[in-house]
């Protein structure tokens, strides 16, 4: 198990990385970050189901200018993961409720994540200021160093907080999600259709074209 | 600048965030990038220590776009300009750029291309939503998913690589056409026709989904819930509040 986990969290903090230091070729994102965990893990479907859900109710988180959304990979990665762990450890079948537990649970961890950004973009100007002193000594291959170091600080970051993340999740998690009232988890069940349909939404609202706005442009013309 | 050179930098963009820092954003980045070159334009110590320093600045642009004023800054730092006109250049573009990438990239293209995929994959039928549970049939697999990312990533990819190495060839040889050109990518219908051809595959995904995979209670509730959903995250209704709220009342509901 031990092992599976430092995988997850190896792979996983490569593709957290994508999210902001480096590359942003948009791996990171929970359509191709959560099956990417569920291949490694043994389980592509439960990784697609989750990255379908995630990628759809994260459709607009975006990086616009210098502000830090949440952070979805993680979500994606630490979701995927413990949907997999849990269900093989506890031999709790990976049902609509289930999921959506999983997704409730794990969401936190973006925002708590994001914080973890910003502390590590103000422990940056550390670095910034350190290389401008080098630079005043004429040492300027520290530019590469700080450069790779920052890289290597994000992505151990990264990695700390997927293992601690999935730790706590396979101690905390399965033993709430198999307390829960029957009620509670035929609400679950219900909501996954209603966060389906929620995803389509925002879908729909990201991708709409304001037909109106065009026609009101013809007319001017 | 030789064509080594031009590789290096080129690579080196896709770093330009590796010690993103809210004092100065992106100057570390923009330096890392241009460093191969001023350590030939700048052989002396102490006008390199100086060019090094200068472009320690406050920098910031959508990294997607970075290789333009890259170029630029490459193109006048060859010619020897002066230091003021080089840093006014950098400000200037910096808003302009993170604009245009905000809307094309953020807004238009990064969505568009994962929809595309999900949109495949219900389409096609590799993924079903019978009564509103996602379900992956047996023709989902290792490589169908392979093909899937592809196609995400080369579409989001390959414009992508067509900007920055556009951006950084155009930027270099051209540093006074560079306006011409933001106006001409800001100018073209390329995020309407984006969001046109998402709307149009969003509108049949919806279609196939409702008639072939969702049964009537489904299809009430969807006609329900979502005109109420799509309204509220018009309003700027946070998505992740949202999801909580529409769970959170579908367990009330079901102790009522």
């Amino acid at each position: 198990m031990f092992l599976r986990i430092l995988w997850v969290s190896l792979i996983g903090g490569l593709i957290n990385l994508d999210e902001h230091s480096a590359i942003q070729s948009m791996v990171c994102r929970p359509i191709i970050a959560s099956p990417t965990i569920g291949y490694l893990l043994g389980d592509l479907n439960t990784g697609l189901v989750i990255g379908i859900m995630l990628e759809l109710i994260l459709f607009n988180v975006l990086p616009f200018g210098a502000a830090m959304p949440i952070n979805f990979s993680i979500i994606a990665i630490t979701a995927t993961a413990l949907a997999i762990f849990i269900s093989e450890s506890y031999r709790i079948p990976i049902v609509p409720s289930f999921i959506v537990w999983i997704i409730m649970c794990t969401v936190p961890l973006g925002l708590v994540f994001r914080e973890l950004e910003n502390m590590n973009r103000r422990f940056n100007i550390h670095l910034v200021h350190f290389a401008e002193k080098r630079i005043l000594e004429g040492r300027f291959a520290i530019i590469e160093w700080i450069t790779a170091v920052g890289i290597l600080v994000s992505y151990l970051k990264a990695i700390v907080f997927i293992m601690i993340a999935i730790y706590g999740g396979l101690y905390l998690l399965p033993k709430l999600y198999l307390a829960l009232p029957a009620k509670v988890l035929a609400g679950l069940e219900t909501a996954y259709m209603l966060v389906f349909i929620l995803g389509i939404a925002v879908v729909v609202s990201m991708l709409r074209v304001d037909f109106k706005r065009k026609n009101e442009k013809d007319n001017i013309r | 600048m030789k064509k080594t050179t031009f590789a290096k930098i080129f690579i080196r963009s896709f770093f330009v965030l590796a010690v993103g820092n809210y004092e100065r954003m992106q100057n570390l980045g923009f330096l890392f990038v241009i460093a191969p070159v001023l350590k030939k334009v700048y052989p002396d110590r102490e006008q390199r220590i100086e060019a090094y320093q200068r472009h320690l600045e406050f920098f910031n642009v959508n990294p997607y776009f970075m290789t333009i004023p890259a170029g630029i800054a490459i193109a006048m730092e060859e010619e020897k300009l002066p230091a003021k006109s080089i840093s006014d250049m950098k400000m200037t573009l910096s808003g302009p750029l993170a604009a245009v990438g905000d809307s094309l990239i953020w807004a238009a293209l990064r969505p568009f291309a994962a929809f595309s995929v999900i949109a495949l994959m219900l389409i096609t039928g590799i993924v079903r939503v019978p009564d509103g549970i996602i379900e992956v049939t047996e023709l989902f697999n290792g490589w169908t998913f392979a093909v899937m990312s592809l196609l995400f990533l080369l579409i989001f990819n390959g414009y992508i690589m067509f900007l920055r190495y556009y951006g950084l060839k155009h930027g270099y040889e051209k540093k006074t056409g560079v306006v011409a050109l933001i106006k001409k990518i800001s100018d073209t219908n390329l995020v309407e026709n984006i969001r046109r051809v998402g709307h149009y595959l969003m509108g049949i995904t919806m279609v196939v989904v409702f008639f072939r995979d969702l049964t009537i209670t489904p299809r009430l509730l969807f006609i329900g819930v979502f005109p109420i959903l799509f309204f509220l995250i018009r309003k700027g209704v946070s998505v992740v509040l949202l999801f909580y709220v529409v769970v959170i009342l579908s367990i009330v509901i079901k102790y009522l």
